[in-house]
């Protein structure tokens, strides 16, 4: 670590940090305007915040507002698309960090990086396009001919939109990056532990277990991290989601998510009096969701860090 | 006094006089005739997806004609008002006009003129019954999307199609709605509430709608006119409203609906001309158009479509940029002159008077 | 403990765990790579190199058209996002790396930690707030700024992660010398981790030409025109695909896949650009 400030700083040293203060508190006052902007924005339906949370249902033309489908639904979709970055980002750990970790290893985490640079709107199409029909026929319909009795799967997919299509998409998305962070975590753990285990003859199995239940917060962090991006999803939320009011047990139906709601409505809330203010609360309910979690999230992976490393 | 001169004398003057008058008159009509150049300028518009491909051949024709660029994005009647009102639109297609009191904000500074016509269909994807067309009824229309009526098979659906009762699937109907603020939506809206009242209440009719069917869970939103039609194409058994030239283009079978003088249409120039015939159209652009939408939905004509509609172009009286100004007047002239004569597939010119708010309103914005 | 025998075989079905579990974490992205590129290379044979410079198809035309509009409309806002997103992001990160004590800089992490959060279509609502309505037109600066706002959290993470990488002792080593503390950075430090900044340039580069939330309020659509004004609407590559892909007309579809593989085809070309390019400094 570099020496810290206010000890050793010379003249110049001080002049550098104050010629570097200025990009600094603007890009500081950027993310303050934003959010500013959003709550200013939502200010005049702030007072009924709570009912409108509450409420379902979405008619302008009354100036009747509800969120709680799409809060629920971006709920949801961010839920699924955890629990596919976790079922899935795991063995990718495992693969690049504990069974391939030669060249092998390498090439593979440089497919990750590739797939982390895939536009999400391309992901958006390839889902509207192939990933719901096939959920619809090959997934959702047997579930709800042979599960049919559990609520989750107790309506008829209609076409494939839905939460659950929404969800596992963004899932599939959002997998690259929470498993970047989980492999750059597990790598920390300090080579002794794995030399321990191997040493007293544990199988690979074995060893990836004990390594792995060491680094529990690290992989519960970086899940929150994924979480948190998958809330502010955009493209492929309102090209898979279905796009309807709807709250529902069942996965296989339509429903929304926040950031679908906001591109749908947005272009024509202007004019509507109360409109636009309900979709910057919508969007604020989502930004602090997504803020509180992303900050549990590091704070649980570097906060590990600092331990395993020390 | 002295007269001036003989004969000869006040004959030439005369002349003079008169060629005077008439290089006069030959320059103002020259000046008249000469097209003001336009084909630098770029103008930006939106709103309806009801007329898009209309107003997109419509718009490139001109293009060509005049070098004049204008931008048209189809993002629903609703937000075509709004950014028209922001600012950042310079004219927009709706297809319901103004509300009342939106108008009379703006009372002598925005024009509306109804310059196209066109139907709403009621499309549907049943593979079963393929192209044919199904007989219905407002009434059952309005209960599927209130979600009373949940499968296709339903007695009501079948009793008025005897011929394919049978061939009527035991599948839920997944109904198709606009999830944007949608001019098409309104005036589906109104034809419900106008034909079955008892069913569909007032206040489900607008450019947004809380559809009680969504409630449900079977009931799927689509972006514009293009994206209904889309979700219809992708999922079996669904039904939803759209304009006629996308079931026309996509060739998706259409509804036959029964209208008010109790006979089963499907959408045609007849049927759209004999409803237009109902509708009173207010004298100038500057008027205020509120109700035209209500007056052509389930007329009384034996023949008429009874979901026929107009669909508005709104735009300011005067405009800062004078170039502007007279490029959007050139287009509106032309349209009244030129573009009814090629009116694509699924829309129809609208009656004789509108031309004339069309010319109006063009003689409006050049300032006179 | 179990016997030798179920703990092998427990690694056995370990192994072949992680390796299922991998395959399916990269499999749908694989399938949707290879069918963009199936579907959009054979758009691009059909339409010939005129999909690069004619515009878009109306729903009545004949030919395929192409992407221009969308493509000159992608780099302008490129052009316009990149510089202040990586010259921020690398002052940003030069700070946060020379006084990481200080409270501005514990600040600023936490700022670009919390801007990685926020969902992208509010930059876009805020941009249409800001910029779209007081202006009363879209522009491609508004659409710009909110790409900056966007991509800028990223560009500072990398420059931030490449500059962290460089060991110490070149620091002392310029600290010997008389070196002030302004010079070591930009004489010796940044030129060393070159190689990780230009990578992360590249993927802030990758990052705002995909980027679609962000600008669907902000910049208009200027669909069949190229746009050459940025203070006017520009149309993007990805809200191309985007529209395209909901509407019902076919000829839209295929220039939407075509888009999307012409897009995909530059992230990857970036991608394997940003590994080869710069040659990295021997540690």
């Amino acid at each position: 670590m570099s020496a810290p400030v206010g000890e050793m700083l010379s003249e110049k040293d001080k002049i550098f940090y104050f010629s570097l203060l200025p990009p600094a508190l603007t890009t500081l006052g950027l993310l303050a305007l934003i959010v500013s902007t959003i709550g200013a924005k939502a200010a005049l339906v702030l007072p009924q915040a709570l009912t409108i949370l509450a409420a379902n249902v979405w008619d302008p033309e009354n100036e009747r507002y509800g969120l709680l489908a799409p809060v629920l639904g971006t709920l949801v979709v961010a839920s699924i698309a955890g629990a596919v970055s976790l079922a899935l980002g795991l063995p990718l750990t495992l693969a690049v960090a504990e069974l391939l970790r030669g060249r092998l290893g390498s090439v593979l985490q440089t497919l990750l990086e590739m797939a982390s640079a895939f536009p999400t709107v391309v992901i958006g199409l390839w889902s509207a396009r192939y990933l719901a029909p096939f959920l619809s026929e090959n997934v959702m319909k047997p579930l709800y001919s042979s599960f049919g009795f559990i609520p989750t799967f107790s309506c008829r997919p209609l076409g494939g939109y839905s939460l659950l299509t929404a969800g596992l998409a963004i899932g599939f998305s959002v997998v690259p990056y929470t498993a970047s962070i989980m492999i750059e975590s597990y790598r920390l753990i300090p080579s002794t532990y794995r030399e321990a285990c191997y040493g007293i003859g544990a199988t690979r199995y074995e060893t990836a277990r004990i390594l792995v239940s060491l680094a529990r917060p690290a992989i519960a962090g970086s899940v929150l991290l994924g979480v948190a991006r998958a809330m502010g999803e955009t493209t492929i939320a309102a090209m898979t989601v279905g796009n309807a009011m709807n709250i529902s047990a069942c996965l296989f139906e339509p429903s929304y998510t926040v950031p679908a709601l906001i591109a749908a409505q947005f272009g024509n809330a202007n004019l509507y009096r109360y409109a636009e203010p309900v979709l910057y609360l919508a969007a604020l309910v989502v930004l602090a969701l997504a803020l509180a979690l992303s900050a549990v999230g590091f704070k649980l992976v570097s906060g590990w860090r600092v331990r395993i490393v020390g | 006094m002295r007269t001036i001169g003989s004969k000869r004398i006040r004959l030439l003057l005369l002349a003079a006089i008169a060629a005077a008058l008439a290089t006069a008159g030959a320059v103002v009509w020259w000046q008249q005739q000469q097209k003001v150049d336009i084909s630098n300028v770029v103008m930006n518009a939106g709103g309806a997806t009801f007329p898009l491909p209309q107003v997109i051949a419509w718009v490139e024709q001109f293009r060509k004609e005049r070098g004049t660029v204008i931008n048209y994005k189809g993002m629903g009647s609703g937000a075509g008002q709004a950014q028209f009102f922001d600012g950042t639109l310079d004219f927009a297609c709706s297809d319901p006009p103004l509300k009342t009191s939106d108008w009379e904000k703006y009372r002598g500074k925005v024009l509306q003129i109804p310059w196209l016509m066109g139907a709403v269909v009621i499309t549907y994807n049943i593979p079963e019954i393929g192209n044919h067309s199904l007989r219905l009824t407002p009434e059952v229309i309005a209960r599927i999307y209130k979600g009373e009526i949940a499968y296709w098979d339903d007695p009501s659906i079948k009793s008025l199609n005897p011929e394919i009762a049978d061939k009527l699937p035991h599948k839920e109907i997944i109904a198709v709605y606009r999830s944007d603020s949608s001019g098409t939506t309104e005036v589906f809206t109104t034809f419900l509430n106008k034909a079955a009242p008892d069913v569909w209440p007032k206040q489900l009719v607008g450019k947004v709608v809380d559809w009680p069917v969504a409630k449900l869970g079977r009931a799927v939103g689509g972006q514009g006119n293009p994206g209904v039609m889309q979700a219809v194409r992708a999922n079996p058994y669904s039904i939803g409203y759209v304009e006629w030239n996308y079931a026309i283009e996509q060739k998706t079978p259409m509804a036959a609906i029964r209208n008010a003088a109790g006979k089963f249409v499907l959408p045609s120039n007849e049927g759209i001309a004999a409803a237009a015939a109902s509708a009173k159209l207010p004298s100038s652009p500057l008027d205020n158009f509120d109700g035209v939408t209500a007056a052509v939905v389930y007329t009384p004509g034996e023949n008429a479509y009874p979901i026929s509609s107009f669909t508005f172009i709104i735009l300011w009286s005067s405009y800062e940029d004078k170039l502007k100004a007279i490029a959007l007047s050139e287009f509106l002239t032309w349209v009244a002159n030129e573009g009814y004569r090629n009116v694509v597939p699924g829309y129809a010119a609208p009656p004789e008077n509108v031309k004339q708010l069309l010319l109006e309103a063009a003689r409006i914005l050049k300032g006179g | 403990m179990a016997s030798w025998a179920v703990r092998k075989l427990e690694d056995r079905l370990f192994v072949v765990a992680v390796v299922l579990g991998s395959a399916l974490a990269l499999a749908p992205l694989a399938h949707a790579l290879a069918v963009t590129l199936y579907n959009g290379l054979s758009t691009m044979a059909r339409a010939g190199l005129g999909f690069f410079v004619n515009p878009p198809p109306t729903p009545y035309s004949a030919s395929l058209g192409g992407v221009a509009p969308a493509l000159v409309g992608s780099l302008l806002l490129l052009a316009l996002a990149l510089p202040p997103s990586a010259f921020l992001g690398l002052l940003l990160a030069v700070f946060t790396n020379e006084f990481p004590g200080s409270r501005a800089a514990a600040l600023v992490e936490v700022g670009a930690r919390a801007f990685t959060s926020v969902p992208t279509v509010i930059l876009s609502m805020v941009a249409y707030s800001l910029l779209v309505v007081p202006t009363r037109s879209y522009s491609a600066l508004a659409g710009a700024f909110a790409l900056t706002a966007a991509s800028l959290p990223y560009s500072y993470t990398a420059f931030s992660s490449a500059l962290r990488m460089v060991p110490e002792m070149y620091r002392e080593a310029a600290y010997s010398i008389g070196m002030s503390r302004w010079t070591t950075v930009w004489r010796v430090l940044v030129p060393i981790a070159r190689r990780g900044i230009a990578s992360g340039v590249l993927m802030t580069l990758t990052r705002i030409l995909g980027e679609t939330a962000a600008l669907l309020f902000a910049v208009g659509a200027l669909r069949y025109v190229v746009p050459l004004n940025p203070l006017g609407p520009v149309d993007a590559l990805p809200l191309l695909i985007f529209d395209y892909a909901l509407s019902p007309y076919k000829l839209f579809h295929e220039v939407a896949w075509g888009a999307a593989a012409l897009l995909l085809i530059i992230s990857l070309a970036l991608f394997a650009l940003s590994k080869v390019v710069v040659k990295g400094v021997r540690l």
